[in-house]
């Protein structure tokens, strides 16, 4: 009889147990969480090309070249003043909800392309960033971002050498800007008390030294 | 009975160890997606050019500069106190204790603000506090802190006031490059007490 009792015993324990391990395990899967780790993403950052050119994304937008998806991560009032036609407005806040990630999910079973357009480069990245740490492979960042896209007359074959969305690179010679900051502030350290009284010290110690 | 407690006691040691492998899991992440996403709604991590050139004026302590492009653009120009920080290095462990420096604004910046934004993003999902973005990076900062332009006589009056800002920052920034009536006497002092010694040094 005692050994029954105990037995019956284990057994409502490692049930319990079950439950709570698969319960674990549950809500593990539902909590949304990063697919690559921190280094993988700056791997992948380094060496990988995830952005599209707005020229290139203006002939898709015109030819209507098909496998792309355009999303406007503006919010709805600047969305309803311009956007490329045949974008879907998903603003940045509402990115990661149900709904929009399982239009993300679609787009990549359809292995199409994702265009992520923002307000400029600077604010569609971060998203970006967002999503690939997440897992999705096939988005995009348009450079320049819809300030860029608005305001320019994007034509494939006559591009700048150095167009407006290239935000990275120096605007003015930077290492010429430092020489001048190095000279100067040399030059009014001298001009400080403190340094001229070493100077004057040493001077004497060697007219000093002569004499002897 | 002894088989039964033997069970039990395997139970509750594969319990134990189960709860090392949540923990650790949970230390490793840092922050979720979604929180990441939050912070990223929230524009509070930019600081723009102005607000950065007077607290670096008024030597506030707090602030920390990280220069997120390569070494040798850093070598070739970088703010006043800046740390060189390159994407590739962001996951070592100097940097892991560099960021826990306390009472320190952690301020990213690089030549515009994509490089910084990524910077920003990966150091916060790693669970890193107070990271700001200087706004409109270095190309931002000379064009306005450095050279600043005159604004129109029909501008209002705050424009003209920050203008005059600028033209003090750029002053403390280029060591006074650009008001040179003001720089001439301290040149010409240094240069005749110069004189004086040698002439000293010829006497004895």
């Amino acid at each position: 009889m005692k050994e029954y009792s105990t037995k019956r015993l284990v057994r409502a324990v490692s049930v319990f147990l079950l439950v709570l391990i698969f319960g674990f395990i549950f809500m593990n899967k539902k909590e949304l969480g990063f697919a690559i780790t921190t280094q993988q993403t700056i791997d992948f950052l380094l060496e990988a090309d995830y952005q599209i050119l707005p020229e290139d994304v203006a002939y898709n937008v015109e030819s209507k070249e098909p496998g792309f998806e355009y999303v406007d991560l503006r919010n709805p009032y600047e969305f309803n003043i311009g956007n490329i036609p045949g974008s879907v407005n998903i603003p940045q806040t509402e990115l990661l909800t149900e709904k929009n990630l399982d239009f993300f999910k679609a787009a990549q079973n359809d292995s199409a392309t994702v265009v992520l357009i923002g307000k400029d480069e600077a604010t569609t990245t971060g998203p970006w960033l967002i999503m690939k740490q997440i897992g999705f492979d096939n988005l995009k960042v348009m450079r320049g971002g819809w300030d860029y896209y608005a305001n320019q007359q994007l034509n494939r074959n006559e591009m700048s050498e150095t167009p407006k969305y290239m935000v990275e690179q120096p605007a003015f010679n930077f290492a010429a800007i430092m020489q001048l900051m190095q000279s100067e502030s040399g030059a009014s350290q001298n001009s400080d008390a403190p340094e001229i009284v070493v100077p004057e010290r040493k001077k004497k110690k060697a007219a000093v030294e002569g004499g002897c | 009975m002894n088989k039964t407690y033997i069970i039990l006691a395997m139970i509750l040691i594969i319990l134990g160890l189960g709860m090392f492998v949540l923990e650790s899991k949970e230390q490793a992440t840092g922050l979720s997606p979604e929180e990441l996403l939050f912070d990223l709604n929230e524009n509070t991590r930019y600081i723009t050019a102005d607000e950065l050139a007077s607290r670096i004026i008024d030597g506030d302590p707090s602030v920390q500069l990280i220069d997120v492009r390569d070494p040798l653009a850093f070598r070739n120009f970088s703010l006043p106190g800046a740390k060189n920080l390159p994407l590739a290095n962001l996951c070592s462990e100097d940097v892991k204790t560099f960021f826990t420096i306390p009472g320190k604004d952690f301020i990213l910046y690089s030549n515009g603000d994509v490089e910084s934004n990524k910077a920003w993003v990966l150091s916060q999902r790693l669970g890193y506090k107070r990271l700001y973005i200087l706004k409109g990076g270095l190309n931002h900062w000379i064009a306005t802190i450095i050279k600043p332009i005159r604004p129109a006589e029909t501008e209002p009056r705050e424009v003209f006031d920050r203008y005059e800002f600028r033209l003090g920052a750029s002053q403390y920034f280029t060591g006074g490059e650009i008001a040179p009536a003001s720089n001439t006497p301290f040149e010409t002092i240094s240069i005749e007490r110069k004189k004086k010694k040698s002439a000293v040094e010829g006497g004895c």
